[in-house]
């Protein structure tokens, strides 16, 4: 299987240029009685990471008020506002409306998995593990993604979402195997382009790390600081594309 | 980097679960206080529109009635100035009437008064020509008898000067 090869070749790159890098592999803590799913340490931090968000979300959200009474009020209305204002012109003001939810959920989950891969012990300690720097975990968020895409695209429009894929019709023998491919490329390279980042950034950094541990890593550390941002960043704005694409009609 | 379906699974999961929880704690509220505040806002700024319209017309209609009453205040100064003109060349005609009256009057007044005095004159020079008469002829002449003869001669005389040097000569 492709992705088999892909990490086989990635984790011979990695035991190649430090240590610490082979050690990255799952902790498997237990396996549930169903499904045959295991919990590793990318699922604890996984929960760890939404433990934290949801707990400031409720605690930030008790004492809402029309008049702003808190300064966590203040905050989390700029930061949702922020969000709206920075997708409307992209996506239309509606859209932005309709998407935030999901699109703000998508960012703060990816920026924090991100970000959990620069602890210290990321990757070494048992329960830490950056859940971004899996593929399966990058994966299952671009399979929501293209879930989601192709939801909102026929809830909005019906049949009609799939007109894009026939249009005009007596191209449609070329276009229908396109357009299906290009639904299936999307998600996939979402994923790819997120985990390659991701883990690529920490194998440098514990590559460094290894060869020198002190102030040397320290130039990296920054930079994944604004990587990460920016790949969270890319994931959740292509989504936005995509879920605008999906519900805007033909031209 | 892995790829392990198990993962896949619980990103799925996870996220699903996150994104459900997250909306219904966090974005669901800010929202509904967000648009409330906007909708308040554009209420109160419609309201204030609303307001000012009605203001704006209050003060044209204030500044209309303003304006007809000032016409009417100038309308009411010019007939009365126009009644007084009227008045004043009445008054002044009048006086100029009575005036002419009183002088005529007493212009007729002073022409009969200066006749009666020529009158009166004449028959005193009468009476005093006969009385020196009587005294130049040593007796009196009947003043009753003669006055006929003495009026006569003296409607003779030349109308000015000459009687006492006719009467002498």
């Amino acid at each position: 299987m492709f992705p088999a090869a892909v990490s086989a070749g990635m984790a011979a790159i990695a035991s190649e240029v430090g240590e610490e890098a082979a050690s990255h592999g799952p902790h498997v803590f237990f396996r549930l009685p169903f499904l045959g799913l295991e919990v590793t340490s990318i699922e604890t931090t996984m929960w760890g990471i939404m433990l934290i968000v949801l707990v400031a979300a409720w605690l930030g959200t008790r004492t809402l008020g029309r008049v702003p009474r808190s300064r966590g009020q203040a905050l989390l209305e700029v930061a949702v506002d922020g969000l709206r204002a920075f997708f409307a012109p992209i996506i239309g003001e509606e859209n932005a409306r309709a998407f935030l939810p999901f699109l703000g959920s998508l960012f703060i989950f990816i920026l924090l998995s991100n970000y959990s891969g620069l602890l210290p012990g990321a990757g070494h300690l048992p329960g830490l593990a950056a859940p971004t720097s899996n593929w399966g975990v990058t994966a299952g968020l671009a399979a929501v993604v293209f879930v989601a895409v192709q939801y909102v695209g026929v809830k909005k429009r019906g049949l009609a979402y799939f007109k894009h894929m026939v249009n005009p019709w007596y191209l449609a023998p070329l276009l229908l195997p396109l357009g299906v491919v290009e639904e299936f490329v999307r998600p996939f390279a979402l994923s790819l382009r997120l985990v390659a980042n991701i883990f690529g950034g920490e194998t440098v950094v514990l590559a460094l790390l290894a060869a020198t541990p002190w102030f040397l890593p320290i130039v990296p550390l920054g930079l994944e600081l604004i990587f990460g941002f920016i790949q969270a960043f890319i994931f959740t704005f292509l989504t936005a594309i995509y879920l605008a694409t999906a519900v805007a009609e033909e031209h | 980097m892995e790829f392990s379906t198990n993962e896949l699974i619980w990103a799925i999961i996870n996220f699903v679960v996150f994104f459900v929880l997250l909306r219904l704690f966090l974005y669901r509220p800010v929202l509904k206080i967000l648009d409330g505040r906007r909708e308040e806002i554009r209420d109160n700024l419609a309201k204030a529109e609303q307001a000012r319209t009605m203001a704006e017309k209050a003060l044209a209609e204030h500044e209309r009635q303003l304006a007809k009453a000032r016409d009417e205040a100038q309308a009411v100064i010019s007939r009365a100035q126009a009644t007084a003109e009227k008045t004043k060349d009445e008054i002044l005609s009048q006086a100029q009437r009575q005036a002419q009256d009183a002088i005529e009057r007493a212009q007729r007044a002073i022409a009969s008064e200066k006749e009666r005095a020529v009158t009166e004159l004449r028959r005193e020079v009468a009476d005093l020509a006969v009385m020196a008469a009587g005294k130049v002829l040593g007796r009196s002449l009947d003043v009753e008898d003669h006055r006929e003869f003495v009026d006569e001669m003296v409607r003779k005389l030349p109308p000015a000067g000459g009687v006492p040097a006719g009467k002498t000569g």
